[in-house]
C-alpha cells in the first residue's frame, strides 16, 4: 500500500529533485548502464574466444596421438638409415669451399607456443656462431620462412609450404628430399633442423645430418661394407629422405602437442577472465541497482517532509 | 640373396620383390616390398628400410591385374615424359608383385 501510495509522490518527486541537476545525472547513470553493457559484451566475446580455444584444444588432442604414432614409426625409420653412418663414423669434409645446406623443418600454421620461433631462433644462433657465408637455408613452413627470410634473406634458397597440415607422409618427405637434390649447388653437408619431441611438455630443436658421397666414401669405417659404387648416390638420398621423413613427422608431433598445450592455457587464461569478468559485472549491475534505490528513497523521503 | 648371422657387413639397393622372413620358432613371413635398402651391420645386424611394404597373403590378384592394364595405358599413352617414366616404374613394381604371387 505503501509502495503504491509513494509512487506518485515519487514520480513527482523525483522528477522535481532530478530537474535541476538534469546535466549531471543523465550522463552518470548512462555511463553506468554503458559500462553494464560494455562489459556484457567482453564477457560474451571472452566466452566465444574460450570456446574456440577449446575446440581448437579438443582438436590438437585427437590429433596429437596419430601425429605421436607417425613419430615413433618416422623415428625407426630415420634411426635405421642413421645406423650406417654412425658405425661408419661418417664426418663431413671440411676444408672444402663447399657450402653446408641447413634445412629447417617448421610449419605453415601459428597459434602454438614458441615452436616456428625457437626454430628460427636456433638456426640465427648456429648462423652466427658458425658464420653465416657457409650455409645456404631451405625453409619448410611459411613460419620459419618469414623469420628467416627477415634475418637472412639472401642465404634462402628453397622454400616449402602446405606441408605438415596433416601428419606428413613419405612422399612428401620424398618430394622434399628430390628438390633438394636438383638444387644447382653442391653441399659438403645437410643440417636438418627440427623441433626434438622430449615430452608432451618440452621440446628443443635438434639437427640431423646428412652427407654427400664423398664424405661417406672416406669415412673411417666404411670399407667394413660392401657396397656397389652406383648404389651409394641411391643410398644418399635415401637416407637424406628418411631423414627428412622423420624430422618432419617428428617436427608435426611437437607442434601439435605444443598447440594442444598454448590452447589448454588460451582456455584457461579465458575462465579466468570470464570469472573476474562475471564478478565485475554482477558488482557493477548491484552498484546501479543500489544507486537507484538511493535515488528513489531519497526522491520518497524528501517528498514526505514537504 | 639369402642372409644368415654373421653375414660380411654390407649395403645392398633391393628391387621390387618378395622378402622372406624365417623365424627362429620355425615358420615364415613373406612381404612384398616396392624397393629400398638393406644393410648389414658390423654387429650382424640387419635392417631393411623400405618404402612400402605389406604381406603378401594382403595383395589381391584382381586389383594387381587392374592397375597393371592402368599403367599400360599410361606408359603407352601421350602423358608427358615424367607421367611415362613413373608409369613404368609402377608397371615393374606391378609385374614383379603379380609374378610373386603366382
Amino acid at each position: 500500500m505503501l509502495s503504491r501510495a509513494a509512487r506518485p509522490a515519487l514520480r513527482a518527486g523525483s522528477a522535481a529533485t532530478i530537474r535541476p541537476a538534469t546535466a549531471t545525472i543523465p550522463t552518470l547513470q548512462s555511463a553506468n548502464y554503458a559500462t553494464l553493457r560494455e562489459i556484457e559484451g567482453r564477457l560474451k566475446s571472452i566466452k566465444n574466444i574460450q570456446k574456440i580455444t577449446k575446440t581448437m584444444k579438443i582438436v590438437a588432442s585427437t590429433k596429437l596421438t596419430k601425429a605421436q604414432r607417425a613419430m615413433t614409426e618416422s623415428r625407426s625409420y630415420g634411426q635405421t638409415s642413421q645406423t650406417v653412418f654412425n658405425e661408419a663414423e661418417t664426418k663431413a669434409l671440411e676444408g672444402e669451399n663447399k657450402k653446408i645446406l641447413l634445412v629447417i623443418c617448421s610449419s605453415d600454421k601459428g597459434l602454438c607456443g614458441g615452436v616456428h620461433s625457437g626454430l628460427s631462433r636456433a638456426a640465427r644462433r648456429m648462423l652466427n656462431e658458425e658464420g653465416a657465408g657457409n650455409y645456404e637455408i631451405v625453409v619448410i613452413g611459411d613460419k620459419s620462412k618469414a623469420q628467416m627470410s627477415r634475418s637472412n634473406p639472401k642465404d634462402v634458397v628453397l622454400s616449402f609450404n602446405a606441408i605438415g597440415k596433416d601428419v606428413p607422409s613419405f612422399s612428401d618427405a620424398q618430394a622434399i628430399a628430390d628438390q633438394i637434390c636438383l638444387l644447382p649447388n653442391e653441399y659438403s653437408q645437410v643440417k636438418i633442423m627440427y623441433n626434438q619431441f622430449d615430452n608432451a611438455q618440452s621440446y628443443h630443436p635438434v639437427v640431423i645430418e646428412a652427407y654427400d658421397e664423398e664424405a661417406i666414401t672416406q669415412s673411417p669405417n666404411f670399407t667394413a661394407f660392401e657396397i656397389d659404387d652406383e648404389v651409394l648416390a641411391n643410398m644418399r638420398e635415401y637416407s637424406l629422405a628418411n631423414s627428412l621423413y622423420w624430422a618432419l613427422a617428428e617436427g608435426h608431433a611437437v607442434e601439435i602437442s605444443a598447440r594442444r598445450n598454448a590452447m589448454d592455457n588460451a582456455t584457461k587464461n579465458a575462465g579466468d577472465m570470464i570469472d573476474k569478468f562475471t564478478i565485475l559485472y554482477n558488482r557493477t549491475r548491484q552498484a546501479v541497482i543500489t544507486g537507484e534505490l538511493v535515488e528513489i528513497i531519497t526522491g520518497a523521503t524528501a517528498s514526505e517532509d514537504m | 640373396m639369402g642372409i644368415l648371422a654373421q653375414h660380411v657387413p654390407s649395403i645392398e639397393q633391393l628391387k621390387p620383390g618378395l622378402v622372406e622372413i624365417i623365424e627362429e620358432a620355425g615358420g615364415s613371413k613373406q612381404f612384398f616390398l616396392s624397393g629400398g635398402f638393406a644393410t648389414v651391420q658390423p654387429n650382424s645386424v640387419l635392417s631393411i628400410n623400405a618404402v612400402e611394404g605389406y604381406a603378401l597373403e594382403d595383395f589381391s590378384a584382381d586389383a594387381v591385374r587392374n592397375q597393371i592394364s592402368e599403367a599400360q595405358k599410361i606408359a603407352g599413352g601421350s602423358g608427358s615424359e615424367q607421367d611415362k617414366a613413373e608409369a613404368n616404374i609402377e608397371l615393374e613394381v606391378l609385374e614383379s608383385l603379380q609374378a610373386a604371387l603366382k
